[in-house]
């Protein structure tokens, strides 16, 4: 893993041959990841690629060049792209923002996970899990351990670094019936419990079998934080203050309005021990724990130090690697109901598990569809009861989270795209399925 | 490189591989990005490294790195993964029987896109949005309107070498160009976009032939005339659907499904699974896939296309293969580690994003090859319904039978001919084989249309392919539009 003495020389080298103001991120992965299908292992890979991105400013001109080719040569190679790129740039609409150096806690590195899922030890957990299976039942899915590096440095010796490990682990159970169950874990910090995984999705198949035809329309759902989760994330990315501006969010001119059931509160929050520890931003800016919905107001755009010239507001820390603000710690607030309790409290309803291949269909008015997998079942007087066959819901989130009844004091660790989020169940009346598989 | 190369499979060989293959990769980009006028991103980059795969009594590892001073470094690692995937082996891997190869190919590049001037670049951008804002310029509106612009090129050069123990040497460059051009009104409550995005493969002179400026100001037009247009009816309509739309339809309910990997599970837990099966390759038993005007292949030879190559990443020839014909299921598309399976030598789809990757089978250039109707034609034979323009959404179960997609615009049809009014926000559902069987009308070769797809993900780790489909104007009865259900 880089370290961060490594990390400051190659700044230091890189910034040393330009004559422009220049910010450099050093980003290292070393990623590890053992696929299973059938119940064996079917792929098992190993990666390690470390990436340096230069941006050079002249004014308003700016101009990006990225290598992983660190050798001397590579580097001085780097420098001179950058600068040729910037002389034929015009003007954009910005000058440079210097890289903060205001104080930031710097997390440790967490050795724990790069011990406990090696090479071997991820092949040992995935045989324990296969070897449990009933007869009948196969199981596929990935164990994989990603560690990561960042660094940031600019040529007037602002420097930022954070290193963290992550551990993913999904597995789907099946049989050749076609019935099906799921089971997903994620972590920064702990080790997950694989095994326990593989139960529940050995379980939740056993339950699958000869599943029925789901009616279309509207049904109350009870969402698994998985599935949940699955929603959840495409609100929270639309916070972007660029997706405000450009049109294609929601959240565009609701700022301080009151949108969504007062149950529900989106937090992005960089503090909380279980999500990602790294403090800063891809602009070196402190990311700010804020509110996106609280009990159901628009709270907060999130910002990248563009963003925030333009809306005139200081930036929230939330740069990724594309323009605009995101979040990388999402939380929803815990209700104080337990989800068994939910399920028994709901007379009739529909338990869905996971989601397969949610998309927007209108970002503006939060539109999504999507599929049910994995372990979807009939809710009827409290209790779980029969299978349900693959169904498809078209429904806008702006409705779906308005009509939120119940929100579990549980919550799992689900995997977005940019980061693991903190999800409760949930229970939402009146959600569309419109076609069946 | 050669002789180091050769050391590497030679050392795999020594510690105990069976077999040993690597892909070194070199790949360049340089992308800009312009909105509203103003650049906003102007940026290159290089990539460089290798996979090394190794398998060990059948079971496989694989390991990336890079710098040639870690390549013996990298065969160990890999080697030590293919020991570990012996914990839970049940079917040793066999790969296909492959002739060592010798070869060199390379993209046809008339214009090499990186000596381009910037400034030559951007005014192909200035001249779109000066077209685009002279359109806007002549509309009214009823209310209020935000007007904005985004455009971008990528281009991207990919230097290939491949090797494998059996003695293969093969040395590929390939070369391709993106580019984005999207105009979009925005009214308090709504928003409206028209693009144009094409990714091909050759040099700038492709993108010269985009005329860009002269599709800028379709666009233009087409989105004002949105942000005020009705919402599309729902119902059962007949529609037309235009090559830049099909090529996602084929893309996802004819390209993924007829993948092996996934047929036979090794994508079951992630991007997920089929419909197909093995046993519908039985002539006896035959899976009517569609219409007898369905006719699809997978062609690696498609001149411009995305999965247009000499060899794929196992070192297999570049092949054409039906997939259907007539309607009816032919072939799967195929890589060296699955073939076997189905007892037939591999397709020559075995490919990978890049050089972290291991080669799986992926799309090359699926196409549906074209009818002999004219648009006229098409149009004629449709009482009642729509043409679907250009794709903004999309999903899929995970057996790809049931699917639904929006499209950007609708053009309305009655009586045969277009009406010139056009609705927002049309999507249409449907399942895969009853959809294909719809199918009555296929536009003629000169409406073919190749459309390239960058970011195609499947895999864990995940990997963004680009590929390539082709089709003309089809015509499907009774479609399924709109969600009804919705309230």
């Amino acid at each position: 893993m880089l370290d961060k003495n490594k990390a400051r020389e190659i700044i230091q080298s890189v910034t040393a041959q330009t004559k422009n103001y220049a910010q450099v991120r050093v980003t290292a992965s070393e990623q590890g990841t053992t696929r299973f299908a059938n119940s064996e292992i079917s792929q098992n890979v190993s990666v390690a690629d470390v990436t340096v991105t230069l941006a050079v400013f002249d004014g308003k001109k700016e101009a990006i060049a990225s290598t992983n080719v660190l050798t001397p040569e590579g580097l001085t190679q780097l420098a001179k792209d950058a600068d040729a790129l910037l002389r034929h740039v015009p003007d954009g609409e910005f000058e440079a923002f210097p890289l903060s150096t205001e104080p930031i806690e710097e997390v440790p590195y967490n050795e724990t996970l790069g011990k406990a899922f090696g090479v071997p030890e991820r092949a040992a957990y995935i045989k324990e899990g296969v070897t449990q299976l009933e007869d009948g039942y196969n199981a596929s899915g990935a164990l994989v351990l990603t560690q990561t590096a960042v660094a940031l440095g600019d040529s007037k010796g602002a420097f930022r670094y954070g290193a963290y490990p992550n551990v993913e682990f999904n597995t789907v159970v099946m049989s050749a019936c076609g019935n099906d169950g799921a089971g997903e874990c994620c972590s920064y910090t702990s080790v997950p419990d694989v095994t326990a995984q593989f139960k529940k999705a050995m379980a939740t198949a056993k339950a699958a079998r000869n599943p029925i035809s789901p009616e279309l329309g509207a049904h109350t759902v009870v969402l698994s934080p998985l599935a949940f989760g699955d929603l959840l994330f495409f609100l929270s990315y639309m916070h972007n203050a660029k997706s405000v501006d450009d049109g294609v969010s929601y959240a565009a001119g609701k700022l301080g309005q009151k949108v969504f059931g007062d149950v529900l509160t989106v937090r992005d929050d960089v503090y909380n021990p279980e999500l990602r520890p790294l403090r800063f931003d891809m602009e070196g800016n402190p990311r700010k724990a804020l509110n996106l919905i609280e009990n159901g107001v628009v709270k907060s755009y999130l910002y990248d130090n563009k963003r925030a010239k333009k809306h005139g507001v200081p930036t929230t820390g939330h740069s990724a690697s594309y323009p605009g603000g995101y979040p990388a710690n999402v939380l929803v607030e815990a209700g104080d109901t337990p989800l068994a309790d939910i399920i028994a409290s709901t007379k009739k309803g529909i338990f869905i598990n996971e989601f397969h291949y949610t998309n927007f269909v209108n970002p503006r008015n939060l539109q999504i569809t999507g599929l049910t997998r994995n372990g979807t079942f009939l809710i009827e007087d409290g209790k779980l009861g029969a299978p349900i066959s693959t169904v498809r819901f078209t429904e806008s989130l702006l409705d779906a989270f308005n009509n939120i009844t119940a929100v579990s004091c549980e919550r799992e660790k689900a995997a977005g795209y940019l980061g693991i989020g903190l999800m409760p169940a949930v229970r939402i009346e009146g959600f569309h399925f419109t076609s069946k598989a | 490189m050669k002789e180091q190369v050769k050391q590497a499979m030679a050392l795999a060989k020594t510690l105990g591989a069976d077999f040993a293959d690597i892909r070194l990769k070199d790949i360049r980009t340089e992308g800009l990005r312009v909105e509203d006028g103003l650049v906003t991103g102007a940026a290159n980059s290089r990539s460089e490294g290798y996979g090394i795969r190794v398998y060990v009594g059948g079971a496989l590892g694989f390991a990336a790195g890079n710098g040639l001073e870690n390549l013996e470094k990298t065969v160990r690692q890999a080697y030590d993964i293919a020991l570990a995937s012996k914990t839970l082996l049940k079917n040793p891997a066999e790969l296909d029987e492959k002739k060592p190869a010798q070869g060199q190919y390379k993209t046809e590049v008339a214009i090499d896109p990186f000596a381009v001037p910037i400034a030559d670049k951007l005014d192909l951008f200035a001249n779109c949005e000066k077209n685009i804002r002279a359109e806007w310029e002549k509309c009214t509106f009823a209310s209020p309107m935000r007007f904005r612009t985004n455009m971008s090129f990528e281009f991207r050069g990919d230097d290939v070498v491949f090797a494998d123990t059996d003695g293969s040497y093969i040395e590929q460059k390939f070369c391709q160009g993106t580019a984005f051009v999207a105009a979009t009104v925005i009214s308090e409550g709504d928003t409206q976009t028209r693009k144009y995005i094409n990714v091909v493969r050759g040099g700038f002179e492709k993108i010269k032939e985009m005329d860009l400026p002269a599709r800028a100001v379709n666009l233009a037009q087409e989105a004002a005339a949105l942000i005020e247009a009705p919402d599309c009816p729902s119902g059962e309509f007949d529609v037309i659907l235009t090559p830049r739309q099909m090529f996602l339809q084929i893309h996802e309910s004819v390209g993924h499904p007829t993948e092996l990997d996934r047929v036979l599970g090794s994508e079951a837990a992630f991007a997920g699974r089929s419909f197909v099966s093995p046993s519908d390759l039985d002539e006896k038993k035959p899976l009517v896939y569609g219409s007898a005007l369905v006719n699809l292949e997978a062609n690696a030879l498609t001149p411009d296309g995305l999965g247009t190559f000499g060899y794929d990443d196992e070192g297999v020839p570049a092949q054409n293969i039906t997939l259907i014909e007539k309607g009816v299921f032919k072939g799967f598309q195929t890589s060296r580690a699955y073939s076997r399976e189905i007892g037939q030598n591999s397709g020559g789809a075995g490919l990978s994003d890049g050089w972290k990757n291991l080669p799986i089978v992926r799309m090359t250039n699926i196409n549906m090859l074209p009818g002999d109707k004219t648009m006229d034609e098409l149009i004629a034979g449709i009482e009642d319904g729509f043409i679907f323009d250009e794709n903004k959404s999309w999903s899929i179960d995970d057996l790809r039978i049931n699917f639904q997609f929006a499209c950007e615009i609708a053009h309305e049809i009655k009586g045969g001919k277009r009406t010139g009014k056009v609705y927002k926000n049309p999507i249409y559902s449907g399942k895969t084989t009853e959809f294909w069987g719809s199918c009555d009308g296929v536009g003629n070769p000169g409406l073919w249309e190749l459309v390239g797809v960058p970011n195609c993900g499947k895999g864990q780790p995940m990997q963004t392919m680009r590929v390539s489909h082709g089709s003309s104007p089809t015509r499907f009865r009774n479609i399924k539009v709109g969600v009804q259900d919705v309230g």
